[in-house]
């Protein structure tokens, strides 16, 4: 069964936790046994079942490796699987999706139906719109604080599109929940009658899985080479397209043409194509020198070789970011060292340039840069190739920054 | 005029009281207590020592079922109160049939006998809820100068589920709720105490040697033993 990377976010106190615990609840995935014991806790006690206790639990749990993934919280419907990619907060957020450590495929932005849209909200929705997640939905939560008002929501739905609409999104759906009790979570509501849309869960099984790049143009990254016998193999992944022997390709940015000889997997001899996401090796029909870094391409459909390149970046290192530092770009298997030529601070609530020709990023903060690698790089648009589109940046060797291509220059 | 209120939450643990941030337990003061003068945590034991501000360990100890041990009102700081009050106190007013039963309950449990963990916890809840409400009546009518109320459930609940976190966190905030309401009514001294902590043993929960005290008056302490509070509140008493 395919599986969807969905992530929930919003405001610290606008239901995230209860939201979880409640869908884990509505689709079976907590063990029975112990859910029963806490509810006979709770009635016992007079007090209703806190699920942002559980989801908390299962946090810690998380973080001590005791029962299950370090990083996903899992559950089925009866259409498909689902993984909640966690975010405990937009900053973990942002750097595992720039990195490429977690890849959400949908977004669902929660919003107390009483304190309405916040701040946070605001930047929430704009980290959705920076990542290119365009299947989005928004939960108006806790509408039993508002006494499950129509107008109220209303009111709330003509605030949350004109804000998505600055941001060049529309929500799929916006949705009235009361997470703690299931109301539109799993099931319809009958306390809100009014509302003749989808539940959240219906919504998310109508959100697509992001399917394999295979019908993109082929982008083989060179990881290493190694000599077997008297073969030399080139180790690497495919990232987009689909390899085939026999095929002409052009390594770039060398641009050295030659013809895929054999491709190399071990314990399936004679495999005569590779699609994107296998990581193989290939042997080639010349004699050429090949090193890690050199991305392989089909002939006719080159990408582009960058030696401007225009991104976002998300800095996460706990320094500030100087201009004139000295940084490295790591994208794919390629490296090189690279100056910044232009530094844009953004408001990561409105996207908004707030300083043009800014000399230092902080930490957390968003930045519009124009890096000039020291060697040609190639690159994709983000919202083409994700993984030619996506990039860390280093600092003195450490991890500091993560950024995505928003626009390529100086064509091959 | 109720001057002085004592909560005696048994097994009340610092580390998830100041996890979960419940403010109306911590209150302005707070800290863990040593018990370090006690070969073993006991919870009667514990008690009985801090209301009679001196350790009763080897007194009790010599006694054939010292659960059963009840003090004379001379030999406890409820000595110097005109009207005092104290619901289930162990070592004083301790209802030997419930907790009896609550100490056989856990040992079928454990031996697998014929008890599921939903009945032992609903016993447990039962008496917690009986204790609350004969608590906020008796503050209500303002008729005591001094109450003591004596919560046993987050140690006998916790003996059993204190792995189980959320279940902890609900009889935490439960427990904090108390607190807070007494601050809403209340304006004298009010100091909130355990007898020992509680860890985690997979899903069951062990005591600790230490405890946990909270006042919202200055009284000056730092990891004070157990017995230290005595002075205090006869102190709190007389003012």
């Amino acid at each position: 069964m395919n599986t969807l990377n969905f992530v929930i976010v919003g405001h610290v106190d606008h239901g995230k936790s209860t939201l979880i615990g409640r869908l884990l609840y509505d689709t079976n995935a907590l063990p029975t046994d112990r859910v029963e014991e806490l509810k006979a806790a709770c009635n016992a006690l007079g007090r209703e079942l806190e699920f942002s206790f559980i989801t908390d639990h299962l946090q810690e749990e998380r973080e001590q490796n005791v029962t299950i993934d370090t990083t996903q919280i899992k559950f089925k419907t009866q259409n498909r699987d689902y993984t909640i990619i966690d975010a405990p907060g937009h900053k973990e957020f942002l750097k595992n999706m720039m990195t490429g450590a977690s890849q959400a495929e949908a977004a669902a932005l929660i919003v107390d139906a009483k304190e309405g849209v916040q701040e946070q909200t605001r930047r929430h929705a704009s980290i959705i719109a920076l990542l290119g997640i365009k299947q989005v939905v928004v939960l108006l939560n806790k509408m039993d604080l508002v006494e499950f008002s129509k107008e109220r929501f209303d009111q709330l739905k003509a605030q949350t599109e004109t804000f998505f609409k600055t941001l060049d999104m529309t929500p799929a759906h916006i949705i009235p929940i009361v997470a703690k009790d299931g109301d539109n979570c799993a099931n319809p509501s009958t306390r809100m009658q009014w509302y003749s849309g989808l539940t959240f869960l219906e919504a998310l099984d109508q959100f697509t899985i992001k399917e394999k790049p295979t019908n993109k143009p082929l982008r083989y990254s060179v990881q290493d080479v190694y000599k077997v016998g008297e073969k030399r193999i080139l180790v690497g992944r495919v990232e987009a397209g689909v390899l085939k022997s026999g095929q002409k390709i052009t390594f770039l940015p060398s641009n050295k043409q030659t013809v895929v000889k054999t491709i190399e997997v071990f314990g399936n001899e004679g495999k005569k194509e590779a699609e994107a996401g296998e990581c193989i090796g290939i042997t080639i029909s010349d004699p050429l020198f090949i090193e890690r870094g050199e991305i392989a391409c089909a002939v006719e459909q080159p990408p582009i070789i960058a030696q401007k390149i225009e991104s976002n970046v998300f800095w996460f290192s706990s320094k500030n970011f100087e201009k004139k530092d000295k940084i490295t770009i790591k994208l794919a298997t390629q490296e090189a060292s690279c100056r910044v030529e232009q530094l844009e601070r953004i408001d990561s609530s409105t996207f908004e340039v707030i300083e043009h020709d800014a000399t230092q990023l902080c930490p957390t903060e968003i930045g519009r840069f124009v890096l000039i690698p020291e060697k040609p790089i190639v690159i994709e648009d983000f919202n083409e190739v994700e993984e030619l589109g996506r990039f860390v940046l280093e600092l003195n060797g450490e991890a500091a920054g993560g950024g995505i291509v928003v626009s390529k220059q100086d064509k091959a | 005029m109720t001057k002085l209120i004592i909560l005696g939450m048994d097994g009340l643990e610092y580390d998830l009281v100041t996890k979960f941030g419940y403010k109306n337990l911590m209150q302005d003061h707070f800290g863990k207590t040593d018990i370090s003068e006690f070969e073993l945590p006991r919870s009667v034991i514990l008690w009985s020592s801090f209301i009679a501000g001196k350790s009763k360990e080897k007194e009790l100890t010599a006694l054939t079922n010292f659960w059963h041990a009840k003090m004379p009102i001379a030999q406890t700081f409820f000595a110097n109160a005109k009207n005092p009050l104290a619901l289930d106190v162990p070592g004083f007013t301790y209802i030997n049939e419930q907790h009896d039963r609550e100490r056989q309950n856990m040992k079928d449990f454990l031996e697998g006998k014929n008890i599921t963990i939903e009945e032992y916890d609903k016993h447990v809840f039962a008496h917690h809820q009986k204790i609350k409400e004969q608590f906020f009546k008796a503050l209500e009518t303002g008729e005591h100068d001094v109450i003591m109320a004596y919560f046993s459930v987050s140690d006998v609940i916790g003996h059993l589920s204190f792995g189980i976190t959320p279940k902890m966190r609900m009889i935490y905030q439960d427990l904090d709720e108390i607190a807070a309401k007494v601050k809403a009514k209340f304006r004298g001294k009010l100091l909130i105490i355990s007898d020992h902590g509680m860890f985690a043993r997979g899903r069951f929960g062990d005591h600790t040697t230490y405890g946990f005290w909270s006042t919202n008056f200055d009284v000056q302490f730092k990891n004070p033993k157990l017995t230290d509070f005595f002075k205090t509140l006869i102190d709190a008493q007389l003012e």
